[in-house]
């Protein structure tokens, strides 16, 4: 958005650091401006973890669960071949079966059993294998969007929030520029000129779009931290410019970064839904939970549970992030306005 | 929604392939299926209330039609409204210039009316004309126009006006392609009903133009010429209804035209109904769901998978049709490894149709296809069916070992090594359904690497008109004459957009320009046989089911498929596409 | 402040030649042929292809047709579809109060639930009332609009056959004909911003209740509820305002999924099918139309809580 910033700053309104998202989530960067102090010691994660309210406990555990899935489903796809314990979520279970020249015995829309937990799709495929090989989709887009927007976006970020000026004025009108378009929309399009619509590319083109707004967080923050004594000290005393980036602005942006990071991948893995939901994500038989819910609408009067355990999947995991993110935000603004 | 400024019939009715989630196929030639098949894939009503008016089998028994559209015709009744939810709005509603899909057609068979029209067994019948003559080699027609026939806005239909329309038929992205593969390169008036049609190569298929959107449907060209964008929304015909308001995307709503020509059995002025309100919604489930919630009253689908879903609702009436459309896929002969036929055949051999109906959602309502007919159509023939490359795993699998091995292989790659296929089809959830099951047993042959793609219908599409495809997606066949979606289809590679494998073969080409200059029925059917036999010989295309295609709709509603042509000829119901002609449509008490 | 409003005007003006720039750019990058996208798979007759190129002036070099196109859609004409030769302004016209229409329903359903739940959460700060409402609101943030409009759909559509699962009808068709088919699309996008706006609700308020005279208004023995909605929701409701004429823009552009499961004839609808299409003009123009509302509302926005807040006025 455009703001009326010259130099008196308090005078945006509330600034958004919308991702991607079409209406996903538009939250203040308010919300993630939180000036850091002095280094402070750091707490061991496990310490950290039995600080977290239960529901942050939980969606934390979520979280590495999704991870986990991802990372198995990888390795059993491409290292151990398929040899783990997890069945072939491409197999159609009754469908032609090469090796033995028959047709296999199982059934398409299956209701949950112990062999197949979450029952199997319309095409007689495991879904819990298929939500299992979908998280890794979720996380790959993700992951990649939290790198580009944490490693360019906060970069810039900082940097240009620190030093100001023309360098300013210009990176954050260009920034204004691709925050206005309806992001939905930027990424259908960009999307299309790719033609070759892999993991990489999409992951890619979501990373580039989410570093606008990393970037507003991390500005916003930046300039906060530069107006702190520390701050004004060291560029007193004649330290480099490049020096105080990196020793003070840097690791003061970084955490409430990251804590916008979780929140920012939230609005990532709704927006590869979205698309998948669209047909436009990943090609098939590549599983992704927008996909799975897109495909199970066909039956969704015969088979309600098709369509509700990959909706369910995406949302805990939209939900955890967010909790995660908030905790995390709120744990590095208590510890700044206790400074 | 607007994808395709293709067009239509004649011209060209293989299109749409599979590509056809919102856009149906363009073709408003059909011939009609023929029922008769002891599925229940064919032409058929299932009734709740079994009532005797409906015309069940009315295709399959034409006899028995003919007393039952007498019996429809008595009974018929006066007034009321209905409300039709198509899968896709009109792109546009001119005939001449906008590419046209079966719902879009449903909205302008309300408005125009054909100068021909379809009947039974391939067969075309006089609608605005009184009769169509031609010379001996089928190169100059002659028309006889109805008299007295007169458009919404007043202007009388003449043969000048057919003369006048010519130019702005020929400068249309729909007519131009329609004249092109007719063969049309003047038209003439002659005296205030006569219209002469002159061609340039013998066309036996010229009655089939004449049934056509593009050129077929008559338009006051005074009107179209000073503001054609405006007639796209305003559209003015001879037709039983006149618009009264078009909100895109949203609803169109047409009322009784009150000075309509034509007339029942009864000599009462037609149409029946007061007004049509067409509706665009897109999505298969829901626009079942507003059928069967009371927001509609009626529906058409083209996916096996809705049919279904409408077979087992309660509290309507299904009337369902398959005819000459077959789903399925082609492979692009111009680059490697499709240039070899072991490749395409070994391919077609691992397609196994019953479990991608099955995948469709088609099991009991598609038939497995071995051709661009169906197995009850007059064109239909053992030869073609026995030369098809049905599923027999084994045999593909030699197939391919073959090219694998051979050191000579045209993919270039050294032997032993898998081969690359890529396929592709437009991203609905079905066709990616059937796709996938195709892929499954390829990639068990453990010979295939394959590659699925899916690209929107636009980018589909222009994937094949700019050969730049492989193994892609299609649909096959039209319910029009054969030259229709024949003859562009094995004409040279260079000169037609349509030969989309990019098959060129002489002697294919010789026998569809034979067929096209004669109208003796049992030689035009060797000819296309021998065609059909080629291509499945060479393995050019493969096949999953017939399109099935349905109009459900509230008990009560009777006409979709009892409607006749002027001189009392049964129509061909809904073939193809589930189209609805409107002007016999009525509400029984 | 005339000074700061001509920056602001100058800024907007900038913003919105490089939005349409980006825009034709990036639809310029759309691999096909417009010329397939006209003439589709028939057969071609002879020079029609050279004749459209000519007609559409499709070989001038780039910076000449966006030129031409920005000089026509400065005076208000996007150009023509290929496809249906219906001015884009045209379509434009008739879509946005669609969308329009769903923005403000929602944005009101999510305002009009939001405010008393956010008051309730500060007022019952960290007891079970703000507990249940903040994690309701944190599940309701998190779940996709998409995911809750097949929800919506499943339930009230097609368990209770309540309400159509699709269609359109127009205001001028009747209020309650026309509130049957947006209630649910309209709540599909509510829900989102129904938990961000009760979120800042409370966190303002929480803030508020803080200050000195809120204190005093306490001592002086008001009613809590007078003291709530009085003088304590005042001044969350200029921030509230603010993130309301943000999300109003952003709906604009972000009821794409909305309105395309629910086959609502909006601004997104036509959007995705000129997408599939390759209706390139329509693209152009509806995108570079949302870029700019988006652009414009955010600016007089900024503008309004300049001249709003007294502490940026004396500024």
């Amino acid at each position: 958005m455009a703001t009326t910033e010259t130099n008196t700053d308090t005078s945006t309104a509330v600034e958004t650091a919308t991702i991607a998202t079409g209406s996903a989530t538009l939250r203040p960067v308010d919300e993630f401006v939180v000036p850091q102090g002095v280094k402070q010691k750091r707490k061991s994660p496990w310490g950290i973890f039995r600080e977290m309210p239960l529901l942050v406990k939980i969606g934390t555990i979520w979280l590495f669960f999704v991870l986990f899935a991802a990372v198995y489903a990888q390795l059993d796809a491409r290292v151990f071949n398929g040899s783990l314990p997890l069945a072939d979520p491409n197999l159609q279970l009754n469908g032609f079966n090469a090796a033995t020249g028959e047709f296999g015995t199982g059934t398409a829309l299956e209701p949950p059993s112990w062999e197949r937990p979450l029952g199997t799709d319309a095409l007689a495929r495991d879904t819990f294998s298929r939500a299992m090989h979908g998280a890794y989709v979720s996380v790959t887009v993700a992951l990649v969007s939290v790198v580009c927007g944490v490693v360019i976006g906060g970069l810039l970020g900082s940097l240009v929030g620190f030093v100001r000026g023309k360098t300013e004025t210009v990176s954050m009108a260009m920034i204004d520029v691709l925050l206005a378009f309806p992001a939905l929309v930027l990424l259908l399009a960009l999307i299309s000129i790719f033609e070759v619509r892999d993991l990489f590319v999409i992951s890619l083109v979501i990373g580039l779009l989410s570093i606008p707004a990393y970037t507003r967080v991390s500005r916003a923050n930046s300039l906060a931290i530069s107006n702190r004594e520390f701050v004004l000290a060291a560029q007193a005393i004649g330290t480099k410019k490049w020096t105080i980036l990196r020793r003070e602005i840097i690791p003061n942006v970084l955490p409430t970064l990251l804590a916008y990071a979780m929140v920012a991948a939230a609005a990532v893995v709704v927006v590869e839904g979205s698309l998948s939901f669209l047909g436009l994500s990943v090609q098939l038989p590549t599983s992704s939970w927008g996909n799975m819910i897109n495909q199970a609408r066909r039956d969704i009067k015969v088979n309600f549970g098709q369509i509700l355990y990959p909706s369910l999947i995406l949302t805990f995991t939209v939900l955890a992030l967010n909790q995660v993110g908030d905790f995390f935000q709120r744990r590095s603004a208590f510890r700044g306005s206790s400074l | 929604m607007r994808q395709r400024r293709v067009v239509t019939a004649l011209a060209i009715p293989l299109v749409l392939a599979f590509v056809a989630a919102s856009c149906g196929s363009d073709d408003s030639s059909s011939d009609t299926d023929t029922g008769g098949d002891t599925t229940e894939a064919t032409t058929e009503t299932e009734t709740d209330d079994d009532t005797e008016t409906d015309t069940t089998e009315a295709a399959s028994a034409p006899e028995e039609v003919v007393t039952s559209v007498a019996e429809e015709t008595e009974s018929a009744v006066f007034g009321g409204s209905i409300t039709i939810g198509l899968e896709s709005e009109a792109t546009g509603l001119r005939p001449w210039e906008d590419s046209c899909s079966s719902p879009c057609y449903h909205v302008m068979r309300s408005i125009y009316d054909p100068l021909m029209e379809q009947i039974g067994e391939g067969g075309y019948g006089p609608f605005l004309a009184e009769s169509l003559e031609s010379n001996e080699d089928f190169t100059v027609w002659t028309m006889t126009l109805r008299p007295d026939v007169t458009f919404h806005n007043g202007t009388p239909l003449t043969a000048q006006t057919i003369a006048d329309m010519f130019p702005l038929q020929q400068a249309g992205a729909a007519g131009s392609s329609v004249i092109a593969s007719a063969n049309l390169v003047g038209v003439a008036a002659i005296d205030e009903l006569t219209v002469e049609y002159t061609l340039d190569a013998p066309t036996v298929a010229f009655p089939a133009t004449l049934a056509s959107g593009p050129v077929g449907f008559p338009f006051d060209p005074a009107a179209a010429a000073a503001d054609s964008a405006g007639y796209s929304t305003n559209p003015i015909g001879t037709g039983p209804f006149v618009m009264s308001s078009r909100d895109i995307d949203n609803e169109t709503i047409v009322e009784r035209n009150p000075d309509y020509w034509n007339v029942d059995a009864n000599g009462d002025q037609l149409p029946y109904l007061d007004s049509i309100s067409f509706r665009p919604i897109p999505d298969e489930g829901t626009r079942l769901d507003a059928l069967l919630s009371g927001t509609t009253n009626a529906m058409m689908s083209l996916r096996q998978g809705t049919i279904r879903d409408a077979r087992g609702a309660s509290g309507i009436e299904l009337i369902e049709f398959q005819g000459n459309n077959t789903g399925g896929g082609m492979y692009n002969t111009s680059i490697p490894p499709f240039d070899d036929v072991r490749v395409r055949s070994g391919l077609s051999r691992m397609n196994d149709q019953e479990r991608v109906i099955e995948a469709l959602g088609g099991t009991g309502i598609s038939l497995p296809t071995t051709q661009w007919f169906s197995a009850d159509n007059v064109w239909w023939t053992q030869e073609a069916a026995d030369a098809y490359q049905s599923f027999d795993f084994e045999a593909g699998k030699a197939l391919l070992q073959e090219y694998i091995d051979d050191p000579a292989r045209s993919d270039g790659k050294a032997p032993g090594e898998k081969i690359d296929v890529e396929l592709s089809c437009p991203p609905d959830p079905t066709l990616i359904a059937a796709m996938q099951v195709i892929e499954q047993v390829w990639t068990g042959s453990e010979q295939v690497n394959v590659t699925l793609t899916q690209f929107d219908q636009a980018t589909h599409i222009n994937n094949a008109v700019s050969d730049t495809h492989r193994a892609h997606c299609w649909r096959w066949g039209s319910e029009g004459d054969p030259s229709a979606s024949i003859n562009p289809f094995v004409a040279p590679s260079a000169d037609s957009v349509a030969n989309f494998p990019n098959f060129d073969d002489p002697e294919m080409l010789a026998w569809a320009l034979e067929a096209s200059a004669t109208d003796d029925f049992e030689r035009r059917k060797e000819l296309y046989s021998n065609i059909m036999v080629r291509i499945n010989e060479q393995a050019i295309t493969w096949y999953s089911g017939g399109t099935a295609v349905m109009i459900a709709h509230e008990p009560g509603i009777r006409g979709f498929n009892s409607w006749t042509l002027p001189d009392g000829t049964l129509g061909v119901g809904i073939a193809p596409e589930a189209q609805a002609r409107w002007f016999q449509v009525f509400i029984s008490e | 402040m005339a000074k700061t409003v001509a920056f602001v005007l100058l800024r907007l003006i900038a913003t919105l030649f490089a939005v349409t720039f980006l825009t034709f750019l990036m639809v310029a990058l759309l691999p096909g042929d417009p010329v397939d996208t006209i003439l589709g798979t028939g057969p071609r007759a002879p020079g029609i292809e050279e004749q459209i190129r000519e007609d559409l002036n499709l070989d001038d070099p780039f910076f000449v047709r966006y030129f031409a196109w920005l000089g026509d859609a400065v005076t208000g004409d996007l150009g023509t579809s290929y496809i249906t030769d219906q001015p884009v302004a045209d379509t434009i016209q008739s879509r946005l109060p669609v969308t329009a229409q769903l923005a403000f329903m929602s944005i009101f359903i999510a305002v009009v639930i939001a405010i008393p739940v956010g008051v309730l959460g500060a007022y019952k700060q960290g007891k079970w009332a703000d507990t249940v409402t903040s994690s309701a609101a944190q599940v309701a943030l998190s779940i996709p609009n998409f995911i809750f409009g097949i929800f919506l759909i499943w339930l009230f559509a097609v368990q209770l056959n309540w309400l159509p699962a699709s269609n359109w009808n127009r205001f001028s068709e009747g209020v309650l004909d026309n509130l049957k088919t947006s209630i649910l699309p309209a709540m599909s996008l509510a829900l989102a911003q129904m938990a961000l706006f009760s979120r800042l609700v409370r966190s303002d308020m929480i803030a508020t209740l803080r200050e000195n005279y809120i204190l005093s208004a306490r001592a002086k023995g008001l009613s809590d509820r007078y003291i709530l909605f009085r003088h304590a929701l005042r001044p969350s409701s200029l921030s509230l305002m603010t993130i309301v004429g943000i999300a109003f823009g952003g709906l604009l552009g972000g009821t794409v999924i909305v309105e395309s499961l629910f086959a609502v004839p909006g601004l997104g609808f036509s959007l995705i099918a000129a997408i599939n299409g390759r209706d390139i003009l329509v693209i152009q123009g509806i995108t570079v139309f949302i870029a700019a509302m988006f652009v414009i509302i955010n600016t007089v926005v900024d503008l309004l809580y300049a001249v709003l807040d007294p502490r940026i006025r004396r500024k």
